[in-house]
């Protein structure tokens, strides 16, 4: 008896199957109804008699119906339930292939891991920086920030940070004055809610020596309603905290320090804290992770009106429109537009403006989006970030490549199996279903192991780059957690077309037959994916290398001053509620200390000093002249210190003498000024002894004693060098907010005077509050930021990208050199030298990442307008750095070729001519 | 033709089990192999038969396919799977137990009423 091979129509598609099956239960009946007819007859019945009777033995209709509906829903149960089987078979069956050749499974589980991980970190950060809308806003797409657009020639603030110029639009300014605040508060319909906070800073909290300091910011009452934060714990700063009559000394503090200092426990609220000149109530706890609209992390929130709020610079600041010190936010109307919100917005700010001769009556006010992807405005930072993004991709794509390499290899190893087991009657279909299950597998363990590659990665960058920001204290959030999903499916799929497509035998007979190689075009392939890996490899090295060159040139450029050997010490004493003389006075006694301790050569007291925070702008003029054509308008940074300034910094005096000789207290005042200053004043006379006015037409002469070197300061497209005056701190405008020590350590590496100068300096005095010390070199920190940021990562990258390719291009040729191991021996038999062999293998290797290093730099030298903006002084087409990374490319490449070139040499001739 | 009995529910599944344990047989085959073996005293309507055996088939504890009888006939062949087996051997002696149950219960001499 035979029986048809079950598996028949196994691929059909199951509509089909179900008709086929009703059709099937038909025949069957009527082959039955054949039978019983037959053996009816032949017990004596008639033709027709014997039909009916079998008939009416069947059933009804209704049997036969109910029969066919039957066999239909069996067979859809079945097909399913083979379909569950043959892919759980088909796990399995994966899982034990993987099992089998741990070696190359982990080598590709790790490429997986690399290319995923170093992917979703970047991702992670992106998001971070860019995508997503600031923690616990509500409704964050209605929340803006107001800037104000006004022409370039426009007055500076008296006090504020400065415009910046943005071509195409004019000076843009972010911080607004209370007054306008106010204006904005009671004036503009559109909005729902208008808030406004300072800029975030460090207030000393405690005294003496358990001093320390928090982050915090002061905010409207508003703020927290606008926002729509909802509380951890207890209230928010209110409107009625804002209010004159009713504000009161109250806090809102951040989940950290609730959990940290309170130990998260629910009697915080109501608790105090001694926070500047003033005891503070906690009134509640901000959520998790929230910090304003802002990255940075914020510990306090105080209200700007708080009796014992830490003072403003100048107390006028909430009168004043030239004082401008505040972000300003505001929640537009739902139903209302952005454009007919800032056409409102405007209209109050010129109506403002007329009213007040010293504000603005021709500027206007723009929302800018709180998401940073949508602002019109991207930070370096963030772009860096984007661009590290893109690059994160390239790897990817790399890692991918290198996989399908690694694959085909795998696959082709295995192609007597495969041929085999299609002899054996599995279907092509089925076979590659089973290779992509392998491929998939392996792809979802390096996804979970690029799980450990993103804790790894998002931990080192936020320590070592990004320490500013606030990161949630979580390395992995919903968001990140389905990216990495989701590339690990895309690449998985991606990785398994290459076996699914070209692994697979076409031509049984030759495959069964021994000794047969690979087909042309999958050496075509295979070449196809080094070529890219060599060119992306040598694109981000490249990258990676005019980043370390911007790096250091940021970092080696001659500033003026020695920034290497100086220590900043600042210390908040307006803010603990010290009185002018007695800051005057605290000063000196540190002073004092220092210069009697040893291992100190110079210590100076500084207002507004080059990398300061705070800078002291000042309009100049001559005598007889209200203006100087040749400053346009200008002001001109004043630094005021004490004696040794010039000594403790390092900035050269070039003509005459610094202030060093006079005593403080002497009456006749007196400036230096630095050459661009000079050149500027007086372009062809001495300036040495003439008079300049600090401060605008109507002060006295400061008789000019000296040029000193310029200071530089760094911008994004390089460095600049401004007009700058140097005057006794005595003759300063005694800003307190922008005064510093600045102390010179003997040794060379300021570094270890760190902790040794913070502790002589805070135990001056037993009321102190908490004095920092830092190196100068990290108050240039953040503006080297975006430098370092890409010279770290395309570094990593590139280095990343390198490894990949080496180990692909390893991996390839032990492949080729075991498929020719028999060619190789007849040519050695056939008198080949050894060195010829590895010269045949080597050459093949390296002519392709040749020509992969020369795509690669023709590359870079096309992409190079897209990072040439975010350099520093190194061009992108760098002939330097280009040339370096192909040899490097080609070294690494001669390397990875050398080993299986090596076994190459060593094949055996005599093997080779027996199996002939 | 003699008084015919109708088919306890559920034992037809069983009975057919136990006509394939010999080997693959079609529909008509275990059929009037039934007729034989109960001397024509069980009442299966042919369709129900079928009906089994799709239960079955659809239990995996029969596969069918395709062949011809030893006349040249097309037909379905049922085959019993080692699944199939084990359902068989189940369901046999639960029906024993059932069975030797019902007998003794239905066998038993009725008790003396109680003296009052």
């Amino acid at each position: 008896m035979l029986l048809r091979p079950g598996i028949r129509g196994l691929l059909r598609l199951p509509l089909h199957r179900r008709e086929l099956a009703g059709d099937e239960m038909d025949e069957e009946i009527r082959s039955h109804l054949e039978l019983r007819v037959a053996q009816l007859v032949a017990q004596g019945w008639t033709p027709d008699g014997a039909a009916a009777e079998a008939e009416r033995r069947f059933g009804s209709a209704d049997v036969r119906r109910s029969l066919r509906a039957a066999a239909r829903h069996r067979t859809e149960v079945m097909s399913l339930r083979e379909r569950m089987e043959a892919l759980r078979y088909d796990v399995r069956y994966a899982l034990r292939q993987l099992w089998n050749t741990p070696g190359m499974t982990a080598m590709i589980v790790i490429t997986f891991a690399l290319g995923i991980g170093a992917n979703a970190t970047m991702f992670g950060i992106v998001d971070r920086l860019l995508l997503r809308p600031p923690a616990h806003v509500a409704a964050p797409d209605r929340i803006f920030t107001l800037q104000l657009i006004a022409a370039a020639q426009r007055k500076p603030p008296m006090l504020g940070p400065a415009a910046t110029l943005v071509a195409g639009e004019g000076l843009v300014q972010k911080s607004w004055s209370y007054p306008v605040y106010q204006g904005m508060l009671a004036n503009v319909r559109a909005f729902e809610g208008v808030a406004a906070e300072s800029y975030a800073s460090e207030y000393p909290l405690g005294r003496g020596t358990s001093a320390r300091t928090i982050n915090g910011v002061l905010v409207s009452g508003s703020l927290f309603p606008t926002l729509g934060v909802r509380l951890l714990l207890g209230r928010g700063i209110q409107p009625a905290d804002e209010a004159p009559s009713t504000a009161a000394d109250v806090i809102v503090i951040s989940e950290r320090v609730w959990r940290r200092d309170f130990g998260a426990r629910r009697n915080a609220i109501g608790q105090t804290v001694e926070l500047g000149t003033g005891r503070f109530t906690i009134v509640g706890v901000a959520p998790a992770g929230f910090n304003g609209l802002d990255h940075e992390r914020i510990d306090v929130w105080i209200p700007l009106l708080a009796p014992h709020a830490p003072p403003f610079p100048l107390p006028t600041w909430a009168t004043a429109r030239n004082v401008q010190l505040l972000t300003v936010l505001a929640r537009v109307r739902s139903r209302m537009t952005i454009a007919a919100a800032e056409a409102q917005a405007t209209s109050v700010l010129r109506a403002d403006g007329a009213a007040h001769a010293e504000s603005d009556s021709l500027a206007r006010v723009r929302l800018e989006p709180v998401i940073p992807a949508r602002a019109s405005h991207v930070s370096p930072g963030a772009r860096v970030a984007l661009l590290l993004g893109l690059v994160s991709t390239f790897v990817l794509l790399i890692a991918c490549a290198n996989v399908a390499n690694l694959l085909l290899t795998r696959t082709l190893r295995r192609r007597r199996e495969l041929a085999v087991r299609l002899a054996l009657g599995i279907s092509r279909g089925r076979l590659s279903a089973q290779l992509a299950m392998e491929v998939m597998a392996m792809a979802l363990m390096g996804g979970c192991a690029a799980l450990g590659v993103v804790a790894l990665g998002g931990r080192v960058i936020e320590r070592v780059l990004l320490a500013d920001y606030a990161w949630p204290d979580a390395a992995f959030d919903a968001r990140l957690l389905g990216y990495a999903a989701l590339a690990t499916i895309v690449v998985g799929l991606l990785a398994s077309l290459v076996p699914a497509m070209h692994g697979i035998p076409a031509d049984l007979s030759l495959e069964l037959r021994s000794g047969t190689r690979g087909g042309v075009s999958r050496t075509r392939l295979r070449t196809a994916l080094l070529l890219t890996q060599a060119t992306l490899s040598v694109v981000l090295l490249s990258c990676a290398g005019v980043f370390v060159r911007s790096f250091r040139n940021a970092t080696s450029i001659d500033l003026g001053l020695d920034i290497d050997r100086v220590l900043v010490a600042t210390v908040d004493l307006q803010g603990a509620g010290f009185s002018n003389s007695a800051m005057d006075a605290s000063y000196r006694q540190m002073l004092e200390r220092l210069s009697t301790s040893p291992g100190i050569a110079h210590a100076t007291v500084a207002e507004g000093a080059p990398f300061f925070q705070s800078t002291v702008q000042e309009p100049v003029s001559l005598p007889g002249h209200d203006t100087v054509a040749a400053l346009g308008g200008r002001s001109v940074r004043v630094v005021a210190a004490t004696r040794d300034y010039f000594a403790t910094s390092g900035t050269r005096i070039l003509h005459g003498r610094d202030f060093s000789t006079r005593s403080d207290g002497e009456a006749t005042r007196v400036a230096v000024v630095n050459d661009q200053l000079a050149r500027l004043l007086w372009p062809s006379g001495d300036p040495l002894g003439q008079c300049i006015k600090i401060g605008g037409p109507k002060e006295a002469c400061s008789e000019v004693i000296g040029v000193a070197a310029a200071t530089r300061t760094l911008h994004t497209d390089g460095t600049k060098v401004d007009p700058q005056a140097y005057v006794p701190l005595t003759q300063g405008i005694h800003l307190a907010a922008a005064r510093a020590l600045m102390i010179r350590p003997a040794g060379n590496d300021p570094e270890v005077a760190v902790r040794r100068v913070q502790q002589l300096l805070q135990t001056t005095a037993p009321n102190l509050p908490y004095v920092s010390v830092v190196p100068m070199r990290t108050l240039l920190a953040e503006d080297i930021q975006p430098w370092r940021l890409g010279a770290t990562m395309f570094a990593l990258f590139g280095l990343l990208a390198l490894v990949l390719a080496a180990v692909g291009l390893y991996g390839v040729t032990s492949y080729m050199v075991g498929q020719r191991m028999h060619e190789l021996g007849v040519r050695v038999a056939l008198g080949a030298l050894p060195r010829q062999v590895v010269a045949l293998v080597v050459g093949q290797g390296l002519w392709i990442v040749g020509l992969g290093s020369l795509l690669g730099v023709a590359i870079s030298l096309g992409l190079a307008g897209l990072i040439e903006a975010l350099l520093f002084q190194v061009s992108a087409r760098d002939p330097l750095v280009l040339a370096l990374v192909a040899a490097t490319m080609i070294a690494v490449a001669l390397v990875a070729t050398l080993v299986p070139a090596a076994r190459a040499a060593r094949a055996d001739p005599l093997s080779a001519l027996r199996g002939e | 033709m003699a008084k015919t009995l109708p088919l306890v529910r559920g034992s037809l599944d069983v009975l057919v089990l136990r006509a394939l344990s010999w080997g693959p047989m079609h529909g008509f085959e275990i059929i009037t192999w039934l007729e034989e073996r109960s001397g024509g005293v069980l009442d299966v309507e042919d369709g129900a038969l079928y009906h089994a055996f799709v239960r079955l088939e659809s239990r995996g504890a029969i596969t069918a396919a395709w062949g011809e009888t030893e006349n040249g006939r097309r037909a379905r062949y049922y085959k019993m799977t080692s699944a199939g087996e084990a359902v068989l051997r189940a369901e046999t002696s639960k029906w024993l137990q059932y069975t030797g149950i019902i007998t003794d219960i239905l066998t038993v001499a009725r008790p003396k009423p109680r003296a009052s």
